[in-house]
């Protein structure tokens, strides 16, 4: 086995990072460990006894290990290039000569990097990379351990590769394929083969659902379009909004421990602010959402683990103290987030190219703003406060007008 | 002799024509059961897959909970199925001091709720009214009480998106907009709970003058404003009669439908 001479920082691949620091994520992939101010230890090769370090937050996903440098730039160790040596020899290490454990990484470029354990006493928790090795010594060292081997367990790498070179095989024709009977036997396979997916799927434990959820997952796909096309039934407002909210990690109590708040903020903000910004460049949209309506999609984002108003609160007045890609705003008593490009006056120049000479209701003006009517109300009626719109109430309900009383008294000389 | 050549032209056309039919609805037949056969299992794998997840969430919530990995795709199958995974439980320190998963989990729904009928009532909905929608929502919810919703409501008022309890004639009532409700439209809406204008959540202007003393001009005021914003809906009795205008109160009338229908059961 031959191992790459050089350990330097720059050899480990830089990565992507979200607007609050965390590592970008593929849509397979998942964080599962944050750990905060590790120790990171390495020596060039060109002075390998000078040992450097920084203190570093360090990230386990499903895919890399990551790990932030004094300049705040993410770098990865992608788990593919890991093997893992002497997994059985935790304890024994643990336990030897009352030490706590640490795990190398063999540092290189393209190359499996094999992990060699071995006892040595440390109180804290710090990553050092020497000679091509990563010795990762840790507090944490069991959690860190256990999530490192259930990750390089499950390779969820390999499927990215999977779905990426999923083309349909081409199978030669067979005479048993071919007219009617053909059809109803390949239908009668198909079937058979899903009914085999669902009870292999969840015919056990975590780790045969989590074998399977790939399966399943299309299947549920194929059901639900199957399903949609026959069902086409009115989808109301709310299944609108939930629409393309996706699923976030959810960071829970249980894993974040003493934090939890940063991290949720932390997550709040990866989540929120996407959405704002394809708010802002969506055509008329404005990039505004009310926390109530936040706080339905988070939690439902999130799918269990809710979490409380006051902590989303919270977290987002923190988020937005921290990471400024939005803002905390109140418009007509309601809570709102705003994203980072949002100006009043450009909203209110908008409302009044809106309203025009024939005027516009709420419903039509919050359709054109993209946001739902409660809010919409909410904005026109904050203009209406500033006298910049006026209303008209008749037979057709209430229209919002641009307020133009200065310009008639000013015309009709009469001073208010 | 030349030989005939069947099959072709006028000839074969005909005689298509005259066995075409049956071969065609016979093929149609069979399409027709293939497609009601594959929507049959499609509805079976779907039913399997919700019973599969759900019982799975419950056996492994804790793991669950603990495995972002796993957790991750587990939610992607269930938000494509539209599955509640977790079915949030009450505690007793959660129960006493209204905090906790479950108490969260009615709030989500509950705000759902209101949000999807908003459009009917204008934001406001009994609370009875929204625990039997709670109830039709999943297991999780089957025994959700009134308080529940009521501490989970008033925890939704930190948010700021107008969502508070008003009572009217000693019934709850969740209101999910902002407007500001004085005490005229709160009288209006508690005279169209009252029992004293005949039908529970029909009113007219007279109902409210007789009931509140007030002038027509007031009593007007009032419900003008609930009209507006949704709350009331008019009945102006159809072309060419000259009654009054009846009012009626969406979430009031549906209420004490609900209740005829339960005491029925």
């Amino acid at each position: 086995m031959s191992h790459t001479a050089d350990p330097s920082l720059s050899s480990f691949v830089p990565h992507p990072s979200t607007a609050s620091g965390l590592p970008s994520l593929l849509p397979n992939e998942s964080l599962i460990l944050t750990i905060d101010s590790l120790e990171v230890r390495y020596t060039l090769p060109s002075t390998s006894t000078q040992l450097r370090t920084l203190i570093s937050t360090s990230y386990l996903t499903s895919h890399n290990f990551c790990f932030t440098t004094s300049n705040n730039a993410l770098k990865a160790i992608p788990l593919k290039s890991v093997v893992y040596e002497g997994k059985d020899s935790l304890e024994s290490y643990t336990s030897f000569m009352g030490r706590n454990p640490k795990v190398k990484f063999i540092v290189r470029e393209s190359e499996p990097v094999s992990i060699v354990k071995s006892g040595q006493q440390t109180s804290t928790c710090f990553l050092s990379v020497t000679d091509g090795l990563i010795i990762l010594k840790t507090d944490l060292q069991k959690t860190v351990h256990e999530k490192l081997d259930l990750a390089l367990f499950r390779k969820e790498w390999l499927n990215d590769v999977n779905s990426s070179n999923n083309k349909k095989k081409e199978e030669g024709f067979k005479a048993s394929g071919a007219g009617i009977g053909g059809i109803i036997r390949r239908k009668k396979e198909k079937q058979s083969t899903a009914s085999a997916q669902i009870n292999a799927a969840f015919d056990g434990d975590l780790e045969s659902l989590m074998r399977n959820a790939k399966n399943v997952l299309q299947l549920a796909e194929k059901c639900k379009a199957k399903m949609s096309r026959e069902d086409c039934s009115d989808v109301d407002e709310l299944s609108k909004m939930l629409e393309g909210m996706g699923v976030v990690g959810g960071v829970t109590k249980e894993e974040a421990g003493d934090d939890y708040m940063g991290m949720l903020a932390r997550e709040i903000n990866d989540w929120i602010v996407p959405k704002l910004k394809k708010m802002d460049s969506d055509k008329g949209k404005i990039p505004i959402m009310n926390i109530t309506d936040l706080y339905v999609l988070y939690n439902r984002a999130r799918g269990l683990d809710f979490i409380s108003p006051s902590d989303l609160l919270s977290s987002l007045k923190g988020a937005e103290r921290m990471f400024k890609g939005f803002r905390l705003k109140d418009f007509g008593g309601v809570k709102c987030v705003v994203g980072k490009s949002f100006r009043e006056e450009v909203l209110c120049k908008r409302i009044l190219d809106e309203v025009g000479e024939k005027g516009r209701n709420v419903y039509g003006l919050s359709k054109i703003l993209g946001v739902n009517e409660v809010m919409g109300k909410c904005i026109v009626e904050e203009l209406e406060v500033g006298e910049k719109v006026c209303r008209d109430e008749g037979v057709e309900g209430t229209k919002f007008f641009k307020n133009e009383f200065d310009r008639f008294c000013e015309e009709a000389g009469i001073t208010m | 002799m030349a030989h005939r050549r069947r099959g072709v032209g006028v000839g074969k056309k005909k005689a298509a024509n005259k066995s075409g039919p049956n071969t065609s609805s016979a093929a149609q037949a069979l399409a027709k059961d293939l497609n009601e056969g594959d929507l049959e299992f499609v509805k079976r794998s779907l039913s399997s897959l919700e019973t599969e997840l759900t019982k799975f969430a419950e056996m492994h919530s804790d793991s669950i909970k603990t495995d972002p990995a796993f957790r991750s795709k587990f939610l992607k199958m269930c938000a494509l199925l539209n599955i509640d995974p977790i079915s949030s439980k009450q505690t007793l320190l959660g129960s006493a001091l209204g905090i906790g998963d479950y108490y969260y989990e009615v709030a989500v729904k509950a705000a759902e709720v209101c949000m999807a009928t908003r459009t009917k009532n204008g934001g406001v909905c009994s609370v009875e009214e929204v625990k039997r929608l709670l109830r039709k929502k999943g297991s999780s919810m089957t025994k959700v009480s009134t308080d529940d919703i009521l501490l989970s409501i008033s925890k939704l008022g930190v948010l700021g998106g107008g969502f508070r309890i008003v009572t009217l004639e000693k019934k709850p009532y969740v209101v999910s907009v902002p407007t500001v409700l004085s005490s005229d439209h709160t009288d209006v809406l508690t005279v169209a709970q009252s029992d004293e204008t005949g039908v529970k959540g029909c009113f007219s202007i007279s109902d409210i003058v007789n009931v509140k003393g007030w002038t027509e001009e007031r009593a007007e005021r009032a419900v003008e404003t609930l009209v507006r914003e949704g709350m009331a809906w008019v009945d102006e009795g159809g072309a060419g009669v000259k009654s009054k205008p009846q009012f009626w109160v969406w979430s009031v009338f549906f209420q004490q439908n609900d209740e005829d229908e339960d005491e029925g059961e």
